[in-house]
C-alpha cells in the first residue's frame, strides 16, 4: 500500500508537467522531436525492416544480387528449396539441433540454477565456471572444440594413450550432430543459468524453509515453489535460446564446415556458405524468409504452450 | 549458510554432479591456455601435459603478418567505440522524446523500433549487402558501424524509455525555465542521470560487437584490409586447423580480452542480461 501513494503523486506531478510542456511547445521543438525520433526510425527502416521486405521481394524474383528489376518468378525459389534434398536435410538438421538443445539446455540450466541459486561464494565460483563460455565468440568456440574433438585432437590423443577410442566425434554423421549439440549445450547453458538464478533469488527463502518443515523434499520444492515463480523467465529463455539455435552458423563454419557429408549443414550455414558464396541469391533469400517464418512460428508455439501449461495448474 | 539444514546425502549428490560437470566445462579453457605455450609435437603427444612450455608459439601469433589478432583488437575496439557512440547519440535523445511525451503515435514508433529484435542477422545480411552497395557503403567501416548500431536500437530503447520515465519531470522543467534549449537540457541534465542504463546497454553492445562475426565477415568482405578479432581468427586458423601450434595461441588471444572484461564487470553484465529480459 505504501508504495501506491508516492507513485500516484509522481504521476500527478508528471501530468502537471506534461500539460505545462504542451502549452510551451512551439513548432520548432516539434520539428526537433520529429528529427530526434526520426534518426533511429530511419536506421531501423534502412537496415532492418527494409531488408526484411527486400528479402521477401527478392525471394520471388530470379535475383542476380544487383538490380531491383530482376524477372519475377513467383514461388519458384521456394519450390526449388523444397525440391532440393540438401536444403531439406539442412531443415531437418536445424530442427533436430534446435529441439535437442532447447530441451537439454533448459533442463540443465534449471538444474544448475536450483543448485547454485543461494548467494554463497562457492556458488558464485561455480556460476563463473558455467558462465564463461558465454563470453567466447561462437567462431572461436568452434575452432576450440574442433581441436579437442578432431581425429588427432586432445581427447582422442589421450583416449589412445589410455587404450580406448578413437571416437569419430567429427567423422561420423550421427556423432557429428551429437557433438554440435554438446558444444552448443556447453556454450549456451550460461544464459539460462544466470537468468534463472536471478529470478530464483527473488523468491522469499521462507517459502523453502516452511516447505522443508512440512517435509517437502528438493524435487517437490522445485515443482511447487521454484517453477511457478520463474515460469515467465523459463518461457523467455526457451524462446531466446530457440531463436539462437535456429540461426546457428559460426559454430558450424569453424567446427565441422557442415560435414561430414553435409550432415551438420544448418539452414543458416546453407544460406551464407552455399547460396551466398555461389550466387544462388534467390534461393538463399527464400531460405532466409522461411527461416524467419519458422523462428516466429516456433517462438509463438512455445509461448502458447507454456501459457496453456501455466493455466492448467 | 542454510547448508547445515540440508540432508547430507543431498549435499553429497550436489558435489557428485557439480564437480565433474564443472571440470568438463573448464576443460576447453585449460587445453587452450596450456597448449598456447607448446610446440606442435608436444601438443600432439601430450595435449594435457605441462612439459615443453615455451613462449615461441604465442610470440609467433603476436608477430604474425597475416590476420594478426592484435591488429584485430584495434579494429574491433574501434568498432566497439564507434557503435556505442552512434548508438547512444541516436537512441538516448529519441528515447527521451518518446518517454517525455507519451502519445499513441509514439507507442507505435516504439513498437516499430522493437520489431527488429526478433530478426536473425542471417535473414537480413543479403539484402543489407544490396542496400549498402546501393549507397556506396559496402566494404566500409562506416557501413558496418551503421548496421551494427542499428542492431543496438531495440535493446537501447527497451532500457532507456522506462528509465527516463522514472526520472522526475521537474528536473527538465527546471532546466527549461533556466532557458536551456531542449537538446542542451537533455545532454547536460537528464543524460547524466541515465548513466546506469547507458552503462548497462554499452556493456551488452560491447560483448555483442566483440563476438560478432557475420556482419564484419560479409560487409567488410574477404579482400578487406580490415579484420576484426573474429574475422582474423577465421583467417588465421581456418586454413591451418591441423597445426595446433597456430590454433591454440590465436584462440587464447581471441578469448582473453572478453574473459577479462567479464571478470571485471560480471555484476553489471549479469544484471544487464537479467534486466534486458524483463517485460
Amino acid at each position: 500500500m505504501s508504495t501506491v501513494a508516492p507513485s500516484r503523486l509522481r504521476d500527478g506531478v508528471r501530468e502537471l508537467g506534461r500539460r505545462r510542456r504542451r502549452g510551451l511547445s512551439s513548432g520548432r521543438s516539434r520539428v526537433l522531436d520529429a528529427a530526434l525520433i526520426g534518426l533511429p526510425v530511419a536506421m531501423v527502416t534502412v537496415f532492418t525492416i527494409g531488408p526484411v521486405l527486400l528479402a521477401v521481394y527478392f525471394s520471388l524474383t530470379d535475383w542476380d544480387g544487383f538490380s531491383l528489376t530482376s524477372p519475377f518468378v513467383g514461388l519458384q525459389n521456394y519450390r526449388d528449396v523444397f525440391a532440393d534434398a540438401s536444403a531439406r536435410s539442412a531443415v531437418v538438421t536445424t530442427i533436430e539441433i534446435a529441439t535437442a538443445c532447447t530441451v537439454i539446455v533448459t533442463c540443465l540450466s534449471l538444474a544448475l540454477a536450483s543448485m547454485l541459486r543461494r548467494p554463497q561464494s562457492s556458488n558464485s565460483i561455480y556460476r563463473g565456471v558455467f558462465f564463461y563460455p558465454h563470453m567466447i565468440a561462437a567462431i572461436a568456440v568452434g575452432f576450440a572444440w574442433n581441436a579437442l574433438l578432431g581425429p588427432h585432437g586432445a581427447i582422442n590423443t589421450v583416449a589412445a594413450q589410455l587404450g580406448v577410442g578413437p571416437f569419430p566425434f567429427l567423422l561420423n554423421p550421427t556423432w557429428a550432430v551429437a557433438s554440435v549439440v554438446g558444444v552448443i549445450t556447453w556454450q549456451s547453458t550460461a544464459l539460462g543459468l544466470v537468468l534463472f538464478v536471478s529470478s530464483m533469488q527473488a523468491v522469499p527463502e521462507e517459502l523453502y524453509e516452511s516447505a522443508m518443515l512440512d517435509g517437502a523434499g528438493p524435487l517437490r520444492q522445485f515443482r511447487w515453489i521454484t517453477m511457478p515463480a520463474i515460469a515467465g523467465t523459463v518461457t523467455a529463455v526457451m524462446v531466446l535460446n530457440l531463436a539462437a539455435y535456429l540461426r546457428i552458423y559460426e559454430l558450424i563454419l569453424s567446427m565441422t564446415q557442415g560435414g561430414p557429408a553435409g550432415s551438420t549443414q544448418t539452414v543458416a550455414y546453407q544460406i551464407l556458405s552455399v547460396a551466398y558464396v555461389n550466387d544462388r541469391l534467390g534461393k538463399g533469400t527464400a531460405e532466409a524468409v522461411l527461416l524467419f517464418a519458422a523462428t516466429m512460428i516456433l517462438s509463438l508455439v512455445i509461448i502458447i504452450a507454456r501459457r496453456k501449461g501455466d493455466e492448467s495448474e | 549458510m542454510t547448508d547445515h539444514r540440508r540432508p547430507p546425502r543431498i549435499a553429497a549428490l550436489r558435489y557428485v554432479i557439480l564437480i565433474p560437470l564443472g571440470l568438463i566445462w573448464l576443460l576447453p579453457l585449460y587445453v587452450i591456455v596450456i597448449n598456447a605455450f607448446k610446440p606442435n609435437d608436444a601438443i600432439l603427444t601430450s595435449p594435457f601435459g605441462l612439459s615443453h612450455l615455451s613462449l615461441t608459439p604465442i610470440l609467433n601469433a603476436l608477430r604474425s603478418p597475416d590476420f594478426n589478432i592484435l591488429a584485430g583488437y584495434g579494429v574491433t575496439a574501434t568498432l566497439v567505440v564507434l557503435v556505442n557512440v552512434v548508438s547512444v547519440v541516436v537512441c538516448a535523445p529519441a528515447a527521451y522524446v518518446i518517454a517525455r511525451r507519451a502519445s499513441r503515435a509514439k507507442g507505435i514508433v516504439l513498437m516499430y523500433l522493437f520489431a527488429g529484435a526478433f530478426i536473425p542477422a542471417v535473414v537480413l545480411i543479403i539484402p543489407q549487402v544490396y542496400v549498402l552497395r546501393s549507397v556506396g557503403l559496402m566494404g566500409t567501416i562506416v557501413g558496418l558501424v551503421l548496421v551494427l548500431a542499428t542492431v543496438t536500437v531495440p535493446v537501447s530503447m527497451f532500457a532507456y524509455v522506462p528509465f527516463i520515465r522514472s526520472i522526475p519531470i521537474d528536473i527538465d522543467e527546471a532546466a527549461a525555465i533556466d532557458g536551456a534549449g531542449r537538446l542542451r537540457s537533455f545532454w547536460s541534465i537528464v543524460f547524466p542521470l541515465m548513466r546506469p542504463a547507458v552503462v548497462t546497454v554499452c556493456i551488452l553492445n560491447t560483448t555483442g560487437v566483440w563476438e560478432n562475426f557475420i556482419q564484419p565477415f560479409i560487409i567488410l568482405g574477404p579482400g578487406s584490409p580490415w579484420h576484426t578479432v573474429t574475422t582474423a581468427i577465421y583467417g588465421a586458423v581456418g586454413p591451418y586447423q591441423t597445426d595446433y601450434s597456430v590454433v591454440y595461441p590465436n584462440l587464447l588471444l581471441v578469448i582473453l580480452p572478453l574473459l577479462i572484461f567479464y571478470l571485471l564487470l560480471q555484476r553489471q553484465l549479469v544484471g544487464g542480461l537479467a534486466g534486458s529480459l524483463k517485460g
